[in-house]
């Protein structure tokens, strides 16, 4: 994703997010300099911010308080870094972001306590809000996540999986966790519950926009752009929409076969990637990331006036049209 | 109070803990989470012990043992080499339990307890790298860490319930029982951790046994002459870290 555009569009939240940022430094310092070398690389790696974003922007619909909003969007983020690096003990990965993983750099064993240690720190911080519905939510999410990650490694090399599996799938592995950043922003500053809803339901449809087009662009990308090897989401089995859309047609499925077996070559592997590339599952996968844009779209409309819509609206319609 | 009712009162809770755990693909994967029999003893202690036990720490109870089953899952991941399916599943059993723990004590509102334990488990994960990396540890450090790793949620729900009496015997028994378990491993010659991971403890293997048998006869008089624990309990336990004897 080009970052400079979207810190454009962050532009009006970027004293907030600066302390969000030390906030989240502060929360990874650790006694143990292992974990504190495999924290700091992590935040150091950057990413996108779009949890810590969307609980901000959430905020704006109730009482704005900068002391209660951070104690939300500092542990989304932490569960998200955290999941990560217990995904690329998962993934066998060794870089990230054109880094290399914990667990490339010490083994697979810290990069667990790592995880763990950076999930702990999460839940203790969000315990600064005194809310039971606020945990509930976000302990639920936790839950899900998990039970998405389960759900992606039994379905993995399973051709035998429909459209909506993808889609179940995808709700719990990515969708959950924005929605959840959304809601709980809102719940923090104590938005109406209609406002929450539709905060909720934006945040889920966006969720999902936004994972298709991952999925899109791990096959589109270029492995410089990507941080990784282009294709390596399909290397590992996943089955994503664009591939579901096209796995049977003739030129695709006998490679897709091989490389679900395990035994593709390189120039074969290249050779999938083209042919989906050019074929109408990118552009059918494009369309349904839409139809969820679309419904993300309309949940902003139904938000009480606020100068936030139109901030949503727009980083919104960036993710969904990234171009990597 | 006697063998029988203790027995019960443990495989409960052990189902328990399998109930607010159970996830199918889990199960069939990677077993049932792992739960130290000693540790499910010593959590119960209270309860068994004949104190108030209420619905609220019954929960709470079943949240520190998802806490430990999600340690001990990421503990048996490989360190070089996690890409089976099986290896895959037990990172997510360990995040799944862990997940779990929070939920069953949001639920339950315990957002003060929730806040300790969460400290607990990121002390725990520091201490843990100790064996990892090259800093120089003493002796005395690395025992007091593994009494950490091997307590601490028990002890902050001991603390959070008011059975403070209790904590001094419980971390003494669990330090006592995982520093038996590596001797005895070690001498057989089976992967070790604690000692694997530290040389001191390698060319220091005298001091770790004249350590075990101290605290071992330490223990056995801290137990007998107890005024807190009744006398089924004082012989359940001391039965209990039989079991843990010492390779001779």
């Amino acid at each position: 994703m080009d970052k400079m555009k979207l810190k454009l569009l962050y532009s009006d939240l970027k004293s907030d997010l600066d302390i969000i940022e030390k906030e989240l430094a502060a929360a990874v310092n650790s006694s143990s300099h292992l974990l504190n070398e495999a924290s700091l690389h992590l935040l150091l790696a950057g990413g996108k911010r779009i949890r810590p974003v969307f609980v901000l922007l959430s905020a704006r619909f109730g009482t704005y308080s900068m002391e209660t909003i951070k104690n939300v969007a500092v542990p989304v983020e932490l569960i998200h870094m955290a999941s990560l690096v217990h995904d690329d003990v998962i993934d066998d990965a060794d870089t990230r972001r054109g880094r290399k993983t914990v667990k490339a750099q010490v083994n697979n064993r810290v990069a667990m306590h790592t995880g763990d240690f950076l999930f702990a720190r999460a839940i203790e911080y969000i315990t600064g809000l005194k809310n039971t519905y606020a945990h509930q939510v976000l302990s639920h999410t936790m839950v899900e996540l998990c039970i998405g990650e389960i759900i992606q490694i039994e379905d993995k090399h399973e051709l035998d999986q429909t459209v909506r599996d993808y889609l179940r799938r995808i709700k719990r592995k990515t969708a959950i966790l924005i929605s959840a950043s959304c809601e709980l922003g809102a719940i923090a500053s104590g938005a109406d519950a209609k406002t929450v809803k539709h905060l909720k339901r934006f945040g889920y449809y966006i969720g999902m926009s936004f994972q298709i087009i991952d999925d899109i662009l791990d096959i589109v990308s270029t492995d410089e752009q990507l941080g990784k090897p282009s294709g390596s989401d399909l290397l590992q089995g996943n089955i994503t929409l664009p591939v579901l859309y096209v796995k049977d047609y003739p030129t695709i499925a006998p490679l897709l076969k091989e490389m679900l077996e395990g035994n593709i070559s390189e120039e074969h592997k290249n050779k999938l990637l083209i042919e989906i590339r050019n074929s109408d599952g990118i552009k059918k996968a494009k369309q349904i990331s839409n139809l969820y844009l679309q419904k993300a779209l309309n949940e902003v409309k139904q938000l009480p006036p606020n100068s936030a819509k139109k901030s949503l609206q727009n980083i919104a319609l960036f993710m969904s049209k990234r171009k990597f | 109070m006697n063998e029988t009712f203790i027995t019960q009162q443990v495989e409960q809770y052990k189902k328990n803990i399998s109930m607010q755990s159970h996830n199918k693909t889990l199960l069939r994967y990677t077993g049932l989470p792992v739960v130290k029999e000693e540790r499910l003893f010593f959590t119960l202690l209270p309860l068994l012990n004949g104190e108030d036990w209420n619905e609220s720490m019954y929960v709470s109870s079943i949240a520190v043992s998802l806490i430990f089953s999600s340690l001990a899952a990421h503990d048996l991941v490989k360190e070089d080499n996690a890409t089976s399916k099986e290896q895959q599943l037990q990172v997510l059993a360990g995040d799944y339990y862990s997940g779990r723990y929070y939920q069953v004590l949001a639920n339950a509102g315990e957002i003060e307890l929730i806040q300790q334990l969460s400290t607990g488990v990121a002390t725990i994960s520091e201490l843990k790298t100790r064996f990892y990396d090259d800093e120089e540890y003493t002796f005395d450090e690395l025992i007091q860490s593994i009494q950490i790793i091997e307590s601490k949620p028990i002890e902050q729900f001991f603390e959070y319930y008011g059975f403070h009496e209790y904590v001094f015997l419980m971390k003494e028994a669990l330090l006592l029982a995982a520093l038996k378990k590596e001797y005895n491993k070690f001498e057989l010659n089976e992967p070790a951790f604690y000692i694997n991971k530290s040389i001191i403890f390698q060319t220091n293997m005298t001091d770790f046994k004249v350590e075990l048998d101290n605290m071992e006869q330490a223990f056995i008089h801290d137990v007998s002459s107890s005024k807190l624990l009744i006398a089924p309990i004082k012989m359940a336990i001391l039965e209990r870290m039989k079991i843990h004897s010492l390779q001779k």
